[in-house]
Order: C-alpha cells, then sequence, then structure tokens
C-alpha cells in the first residue's frame, strides 16, 4: 500500500516536473496571428532565415494588446525578439522605449522599401505588408460599382442599394470610418464634421447597416442583408478564390484608407531579429508573402505571381491615418459616434 | 425552457452544425456537410498544442486550488470569529474584478516577482481564480454538516489527522468534485488571464482561436469549438459513472 502511495506520489512529481519545466527555447522569438497568417510568415519568411541562419525561430501566436504588455512587463529580457503589430501599438511601444530604431546597416533590404513606409513609424519599425478596407459587393446586384467614396454615400443615399460600414464594435472602425471619410470630404484629424455628417445622412436613408466583426461579413452580403460594403481586399480575395466568385472589389478614389501590418525590433531582444526583419522585407519573401496572404507588400522589387500582382494595391494608392497621433482622438470620437450614430 | 432552448441550446448547436457546413466561411444554414475543418484542426498544430496546454492548465489549477482552498474552506467553516466572514468574502475578489484587468496585473506583478511569461505564471493566475468555487463549495457543504461525525471519532479515539482522512474527507468530497468541475471548465474556457501569458509554448485554445480569426474565419473555428464542449460533456460523463453527478449536490 504504502509502495503504491510512493509510486503515485512519484508520477504526480514526474508529471509536475514535465509540465512545469521550460521547452527548449529557440533562438529567436517572433509574433504573429494565428490561422493562414502564422502558416505563411512560417513558409515565407521563417523557413529562409532558418535556412540562411541555421538559427531556430518560435512563433508566438496572439494579438498586440498582449505582446506589446509581455515586452513592457520584462523590458530587460522580452520576452519577444521582433514584433509583428500595428501601427497603434508599434507607438506605444516606441513611446516606452521598447524598440529600436531601424537602419540601412541593419537591415539592407529597407533600400527596397518606400521610405513612406518607415517614416510613418518615425523608424521604429516598418510596414510588411497592408490591407485597405475598399469596397466589397455582390456583383449579381451591383452591376456599377462606385469609383469614389464620394459615388458611394451618394448612391446609398439615393437608395440605389444597401451598404454596411464598420460600426463601433469594430476597433479599426475610427481609422477606416471616421478618419477615412473626415479626410476624404475636405475634414481631418481635428475636424470630423464632415463625416459625421455623411455617416447621418446614410443611416437617414434607411440604407446603411454596420458590421461590428469581419468572420461573418460575407456571409450576410451572401444573405442579402446588404449588397456593398468597407471590408478588406485580402479577406475578399481569398472568399473569391475559395468559390465565392459573386464577390467584386474596388479600391475607390480617392484611395482606401491603409491597415498596416508592422514589423518591428524590440530593444533588449536578440540580436538575431535584424536579420530576420531583413528577411522578412527582401524581395522573394515578400512576393511569397504577397501570394499567400493577397495583401499589399512593401518592397519593390518583389515579384509576385502575375494574378495576384494584378490584384495588389499599391502603398500610394492608398491613404494612411496619421497613426502617430490620431490614438488621443479615439475616445472622443467613440462617445460622439455612439450618441449620434449609434451603431 | 422556451428561453433556455432559445437562448442557451439553440446558439450552441448552430456552432456545432456550421462546424460541418461546406462553405469556407460561416453561414447558417450550412450548404452541405463536410468532416474538413474537423481534419483542419487535427492538421493545424496551434491548435492541438494549445488544446493539450488548456487540458493540463485547467486540470493542474484545479488540483493546486483544491490544495489551497480546502484547508482555509474548512478553518472558515468552523471558524466562530468575526474575521471568517470577512475573509469568506474576500475569498470571491478574483470573481468580482474583470478578468481581463486581472490577467494585465497578473502579467506585470509576476513578471516583477520574476515568473516571466511562463506556464508557472499561468498556472498561478489560473490557480487563484480557481479557489473561490473550491473554497465556495467545500465551505458550503462542510457547514452543512455540523461537527457530529467528527466529534464522534474523536470520541472513539481517532487523532486529528485521522478524523479528517477517515470522516472529514469523505463528508466534504461533494463539495470538493463541484468545486473541482467548475474550477477545471471555468480555466478551460479563460480567455483574459490566458490571453497575457501566452507564449510560444503556453498559448492556450481560447487564445489560438482569438488569433487565428484575425486573419481567418473558416468554420474550423466552429469544429474546434464542438471538440472543445465535447471534452466539456466527456469530463462530465466520467465523473458521473465514477462518483455521480448527484453526489454532487450533497454528501452522501
Amino acid at each position: 500500500m504504502l509502495q503504491r502511495h510512493k509510486l503515485a506520489g512519484a508520477a504526480a512529481l514526474a508529471a509536475m516536473w514535465a509540465i512545469l519545466s521550460p521547452a527548449v527555447a529557440a533562438d529567436l522569438t517572433v509574433s504573429t496571428y494565428g490561422g493562414i497568417f502564422e502558416t505563411t510568415v512560417r513558409e515565407c519568411f521563417v523557413k529562409p532565415f532558418e535556412a540562411e541562419t541555421g538559427k531556430s525561430v518560435a512563433l508566438v501566436l496572439g494579438q498586440p494588446t498582449q505582446w506589446v504588455n509581455q515586452i513592457l512587463a520584462t523590458p530587460a529580457s522580452p520576452p519577444i525578439d521582433v514584433l509583428i503589430s500595428n501601427a497603434t501599438f508599434t507607438f506605444q511601444a516606441r513611446d516606452k522605449k521598447a524598440l529600436e530604431k531601424f537602419s540601412e546597416d541593419k537591415i539592407p533590404n529597407l533600400k527596397d522599401v518606400p521610405r513612406p513606409m518607415v517614416d510613418m513609424l518615425d523608424g521604429y519599425g516598418s510596414v510588411m505588408d497592408f490591407g485597405i478596407l475598399g469596397l466589397t459587393y455582390d456583383k449579381r446586384r451591383v452591376k456599377n460599382p462606385p469609383k469614389s467614396f464620394q459615388e458611394f454615400i451618394d448612391r446609398t443615399i439615393k437608395g440605389e442599394w444597401k451598404a454596411a460600414i464598420p460600426g463601433a464594435g469594430y476597433a479599426g472602425m475610427p481609422y477606416y470610418v471616421i478618419w477615412g471619410f473626415a479626410d476624404m470630404l475636405g475634414g481631418g484629424i481635428d475636424n470630423v464634421d464632415p463625416a459625421f455628417d455623411a455617416i447621418k445622412r446614410m443611416k437617414a436613408s434607411g440604407n446603411l447597416s454596420f458590421w461590428s466583426g469581419s468572420t461573418d461579413f460575407v456571409s450576410q452580403l451572401q444573405s442579402g442583408e446588404f449588397d456593398i460594403g468597407m471590408f478588406f481586399d485580402g479577406r475578399t480575395f481569398a472568399s473569391i478564390d475559395e468559390g465565392a466568385d459573386w464577390l467584386g472589389f474596388v479600391n475607390p478614389a480617392p484611395g482606401s484608407v491603409m491597415g498596416p501590418t508592422t514589423i518591428s525590433k524590440v530593444a533588449n531582444g536578440s540580436p538575431l531579429g535584424w536579420k530576420f526583419i531583413d528577411v522578412a522585407l527582401a524581395p522573394q519573401p515578400q512576393a511569397c508573402f504577397a501570394d499567400k496572404m493577397q495583401y499589399g507588400i512593401v518592397n519593390m522589387k518583389a515579384r509576385p505571381d502575375p494574378k495576384v500582382a494584378a490584384r495588389l494595391v499599391k502603398w500610394n494608392e492608398t491613404r494612411v491615418p496619421p497613426y502617430e497621433t490620431i490614438g488621443s482622438h479615439i475616445a472622443g470620437w467613440l462617445e460622439r459616434w455612439n450618441k449620434e450614430i449609434g451603431g | 425552457m422556451l428561453v433556455f432552448f432559445g437562448f442557451i441550446l439553440a446558439p450552441i448547436a448552430v456552432a456545432v452544425i456550421v462546424s460541418f457546413d461546406t462553405k469556407s466561411f460561416p453561414g447558417f444554414p450550412i450548404s452541405g456537410f463536410t468532416l474538413r475543418w474537423y481534419w483542419r484542426v487535427w492538421e493545424y498544430k496551434p491548435f492541438i498544442d494549445s488544446l493539450v496546454v488548456s487540458i493540463e492548465l485547467a486540470l493542474g489549477s484545479a488540483a493546486l486550488a483544491c490544495l489551497i482552498a480546502m484547508p482555509g474552506a474548512l478553518a472558515l467553516a468552523r471558524s466562530r470569529s468575526w474575521s471568517s466572514d470577512v475573509i469568506s468574502t474576500f475569498l470571491l475578489a478574483p470573481l468580482s474584478m474583470p478578468m481581463i484587468v486581472l490577467g494585465l496585473a497578473f502579467l506585470y506583478y509576476l513578471a516583477a516577482l520574476g515568473f516571466g511569461i511562463s506556464f508557472l505564471s499561468l498556472l498561478i493566475s489560473h490557480t487563484v481564480i480557481s479557489i473561490p468555487y473550491i473554497a465556495r463549495t467545500v465551505a458550503g457543504v462542510y457547514r452543512g454538516l455540523g461537527p457530529d461525525y467528527e466529534e464522534a471519532a474523536s470520541i472513539l479515539g481517532a487523532d486529528r489527522l485521522r478524523t479528517f482522512w477517515y470522516v472529514t474527507l469523505p463528508l466534504v468530497r461533494p463539495g470538493i468534485f463541484a468545486g473541482s468541475m467548475f474550477a477545471t471548465l471555468i480555466s478551460f474556457d479563460n480567455l483574459p488571464l490566458s490571453y497575457f501569458f501566452g507564449s510560444a509554448t503556453t498559448n492556450t485554445l481560447p487564445v489560438v482561436m482569438l488569433s487565428y480569426l484575425e486573419y481567418q474565419f473558416d468554420p474550423s473555428v466552429a469544429a474546434v469549438s464542438t471538440i472543445q464542449m465535447l471534452l466539456a460533456l466527456l469530463a462530465l460523463l466520467v465523473v458521473d459513472r465514477v462518483y455521480g453527478l448527484r453526489h454532487m449536490s450533497a454528501p452522501t
């Protein structure tokens, strides 16, 4: 009996040790979103990096809030060496001195990346790829899609279709909708009245609805809840390739708002991070990324598959919100949205 | 009953049905039957790795919480001190705070203590939120018993350890089982705490699901949710066969 208890105790201790003992650490840790994004980063960036350097890479799946807080909680020995994130969180990390500044001597491939893609992050990272929130529509119901956002607004008010735009439940809404509309209609970060006026008129027409999560956009469009809506280019193309050939996509004038995925080197992280970033911004890995994700890329020498290349939007066909300063306006805009729009 | 079926069971049923849809984006009704998304769950390594972490974490934190909560609950249930009520209420504190705030606080606190982003940190945070469930159920059961059984054991010559092992422990077992079951399920589903401790080796299933949805929204998330529900049901079934769910509500 005593023997059995001892054995059970030893087994429990061994199990506990197995659970608590740290796994063998990789040489470099990189943050990434899950699903197709992760498999693409692994295939297009990690594989060539490991082949070239012989060093291993661990990917941390999650979201920017999680990664940036993890870095800030342990700044002397950050758990992440390369931060793949978005512009808002890149600036948050920069403000806490958690990132290192880019330079061409550390990242030779930076010479082929348009300077605004680095400058928009104040040099503390680069845009790695970008999506745009253009207009996705059902080709069976919208035969003549709008060529400009102004036309989208006007024809929605006229009742030519049922339209959908992101609502307050979608975190990117203030950038894509409030700033995007204000900028296009003669306002800007300090004057968003034109955006609110336009959205109020669209809503009053009874032809506007709001989506809060991108997961159900395509199914709502298919079920006829709306005919046209602001949605992402890459996700639309992925749906088309998976059989939704009734979908169409346009990037209306004066250009859709860019939602960049950024890449930065974490301060006190492994110096190997510079090499990884250089690989991620190199022509071939960038082309590979575009082929799989169908989002815009930034290396001007990258040559994606011609079918994909024809779909890709170029960085200078988009509009970039002032990510560094926009953050302080968001709370006020959302409060106003809740009072005046309520969607 | 209608409300139960309409608002609780129906959304779950829809998620299960959507997991068999042939379409690559979720929609209802479904357009055909396939097991493709279950294969996708099996094929996508982070789903399986994180599922294993979630199971280890749920069982580990429930076991640890039992060890911590049970002695405290027994002492509080028999205490006549005015402070016992205060401490009992205080034990519920982790449940009264938004989990996301608790997660963020744990991240910075445990990092300052040197635990970093590790499975141990994850285990500590999940144990803290499991303690109230086990403490309350054990204390509830123990209070209902009265001291007679233990006094009888003592009069018959049993020392305190024997009394605990042969009398108290069997009597409070329903509370331990019920509390552990709650704690395991709460940990298994938890996102806000696990979120801040995700690393390459410690990500839990809900964190991976959330991250997956950032760029991909095929029905594989519905498939993995269905598997998660099945595992919870299986756990209940095992407990029922081994112990009897009916025994969890009252001492026998």
